[in-house]
């Protein structure tokens, strides 16, 4: 049912109406903006995110705004909020189930965070998605995939859902890696770094503002974007934004690109190009990644996708869906940028 | 022999005659006879003057012909002194051109030498025998008809080359090292690595193929021209947003700011709009020739 009112909607939605939309957006990343500091790339990466209802997996240091970001972004959407901390002892069924004692002292089972509000769950925080254990990695493969879960002898669905996750970088220990099927259901990995300008840092550390995240949190307007309409309004947007045929040919070109270096041109330090990159970069990558580019277009004003926007959204749409051979694994962060930088410095466009 | 026996007799003459101090003459003469036409004789003529007297140098033969099968082709002359005395060596060269039709004897005539005090000293004739180098009537050659048969000329002597080849190559050698080191040093091509200059090459494009670009699928092949240019200027792909960190690292190109935006501009709506038509309308190919020539000369100015 869910799903039809989503196609009614954007049959409903005129041109004009997107343009709204788009100054609710770009009020909703101000407002985010003034929470988060210095931070405006992964804040508009975020905002493309939301409108192409791609799931985010954010990374980074400890302390630099992971959760609070996701605190914020969450509370401006407005919507069921739920949220799940990652612990080695989670359980599928922890989330799907609560089980306590009765004060009759009868078992009682009632519905877990997931489905606790049914289909009005907009946003499911993951907070350190790598300490929990794969059999929840697994339970989360179809929750992002799907939106729907099965629980109490029912399907559940959840079309406003947008799962979001964060994970140090920190920490190895008692942590699990996430499998490669999960990480790629996310539409964006974002590395959050510390800021690097001097202002920003100052301020952070000796503004009080910035001491007590909930006060924090509670400045950004909540439901500044209604949650029931953004499946529509991001269908309409990838209808309404147009790739032309340089554009598709600019894109197959990156992909294989991607898959083979080596005949693109692409060299990089120690590294032996034709055994680099074994796998990967997936079909549903690059529609991802054409998604987040229509976004990233309408964001900008323009009703046509341009090189510059794929190139906005590759490092964060592709990176972590590209797989490289295992002796270069090591290294794969500094392998992966300089693969990506090269990859826009040499693929021609147009 | 002949040698000995000379300077016996004169070693005898002088022991005998010392007190008359005469001049003596002796010849040393070459054979007298197997010449033939063009055959060269040499005599040695001795003269041992005693002390106070002296040779007329005028008096000496001079070479040149002396009659019409004869000539002298070469007088040497020396002189030393021994003791008192002098002695003059006269080598003369004399050569026949006679052709004789049977052995005949021929005599080249004497010689006199004068001294000062003009008393003469005559050198004696010679006389020698001369023979013909073929028959006197020739059998006719059957091959070629002619009364005389040639013999075949001599195979030309081959030439050892092989010390001048190899002073070639190592010379060869030597001068294309110094020309490579030259070149290296005045950063002559290839070793000028001179920047590449796109954009005048994009601009010859441009200008020389103006009239078969005014289509859309020319309009397109000019800006892709242009985008390529950008590229190999700028190291790396130049996307329209790249424009403002371009002109950053080439300043060169900054006056042309508005018309490089434009461009980008008419690019973007041409390939990734769909729009040639509209695209052209805003920057037709006559202005893409005109900011092409002007980045070429801009860069061309840089460099």
């Amino acid at each position: 049912m869910a799903r039809e009112e989503g196609v009614l909607a954007v049959r409903n939605l005129q041109t004009a109406e997107l343009s709204g939309w788009r100054e609710r957006a770009l009020e909703l990343e101000k407002e985010v903006g003034k929470v988060i500091v210095g931070q405006q790339r992964v804040i508009r990466l975020l905002t493309i995110a939301i409108f192409a209802r791609g799931h985010v997996l954010l990374e980074g240091d400890v302390g630099v705004g992971k959760t609070t970001l996701l605190r914020a972004a969450a509370r401006g959407l407005g919507g069921a909020y739920e949220r799940v901390e990652g612990t080695i002892d989670l359980m599928p069924a922890d989330m799907i189930y609560h089980t306590y004692i009765g004060e009759d002292g009868r078992p009682r089972v009632e519905p877990g965070p997931v489905i606790r509000y049914g289909g009005d769950l907009t946003v499911f925080f993951f907070n350190e998605i790598n300490r929990a254990r794969p059999q929840v990695h697994s339970l989360l493969l179809r929750l992002m995939a799907e939106r729907s879960i099965s629980a109490f002898n029912r399907e559940y669905h959840f079309p406003y859902l947008l799962v979001f996750a964060d994970r140090n970088r920190i920490e190895r220990e008692e942590t699990f890696e996430l499998p490669a099927a999960a990480r790629d259901r996310f539409l964006m990995e974002i590395n959050i770094a510390t800021p690097a300008e001097p202002e920003v840092r100052r301020v952070l550390a000796f503004d009080p503002r910035f001491h007590d995240s909930d006060r924090l949190i509670e400045a950004v307007p909540s439901g500044m974007v209604d949650h029931r309409e953004l499946p529509g309004v991001a269908a309409a947007i990838q209808r309404t934004i147009e790739t032309s045929p340089d554009l598709e040919r600019y894109t197959l070109d990156l992909w294989q690109a991607v898959r083979a270096p080596d005949s693109a041109g692409i060299e990089i330090d120690d590294v032996d190009m034709q055994r680099l990159v074994i796998g990967g970069a997936s079909p549903r990558g690059m529609s991802y990644l054409l998604r987040a580019a229509r976004v990233s277009a309408w964001l900008d004003g323009r009703n046509m996708v341009v090189p510059e926007d794929l190139r906005a959204v590759f490092f964060e749409t592709m990176a972590h869906r590209i797989f490289l051979s295992p002796i270069y694994e090591l290294r794969r962060d500094a392998i992966v940028q300089e693969l990506i930088k090269q990859l826009f410095a040499r693929v021609p466009a147009p | 022999m002949r040698w000995l026996l000379a300077a016996i007799v004169l070693v005898l003459s002088v022991a005998t005659s010392a007190a008359a101090r005469a001049p003596q003459i002796s010849v040393d003469e070459p054979r007298a006879f197997g010449y033939f036409l063009g055959d060269v004789l040499s005599r040695r003529i001795t003269v041992r003057l005693g002390a106070g007297q002296e040779l007329d140098s005028a008096s000496l033969p001079r070479p040149g012909p002396l009659n019409y099968w004869l000539e002298i082709s070469r007088v040497d002359h020396a002189e030393k002194s021994e003791g008192d005395a002098t002695v003059h060596t006269l080598d003369l060269t004399y050569q026949t051109f006679y052709t004789p039709l049977d052995p005949r004897r021929l005599t080249i005539p004497g010689v006199k030498l004068k001294l000062q005090d003009d008393s003469e000293l005559t050198v004696p004739e010679f006389s020698f025998i001369t023979s013909p180098i073929r028959q006197l009537f020739a059998s006719a050659s059957q091959s070629t008809g002619s009364a005389v048969d040639l013999q075949a000329d001599l195979p030309a002597p081959r030439l050892m080359t092989g010390t001048e080849r190899t002073a070639l190559l190592v010379s060869a050698l030597s001068a294309l090292i110094g020309l490579i080191g030259l070149a290296w040093h005045y950063a002559w091509w290839p070793f000028n690595k001179r920047p590449a200059r796109p954009f005048t090459e994009a601009s010859r494009y441009l200008r020389l193929n103006a009239a078969k670009l005014d289509g859309v699928g020319g309009y397109r092949d000019a800006l892709l021209r242009l985008h390529r240019a950008f590229d190999v200027a700028a190291g790396r792909r130049v996307l329209a947003d790249d424009v403002p960190s371009f002109l950053g690292q080439h300043p060169e190109f900054e006056r042309l700011r508005s018309g490089i935006e434009r461009l980008f501009v008419a690019s973007r709506r041409a390939f990734f709009a769909n729009d040639v038509e509209e695209a052209r309308g805003e920057m037709p190919v006559s202005e893409l020739v005109a900011l092409s020539s002007e980045l070429g000369a801009a860069e061309r100015r840089a460099s």
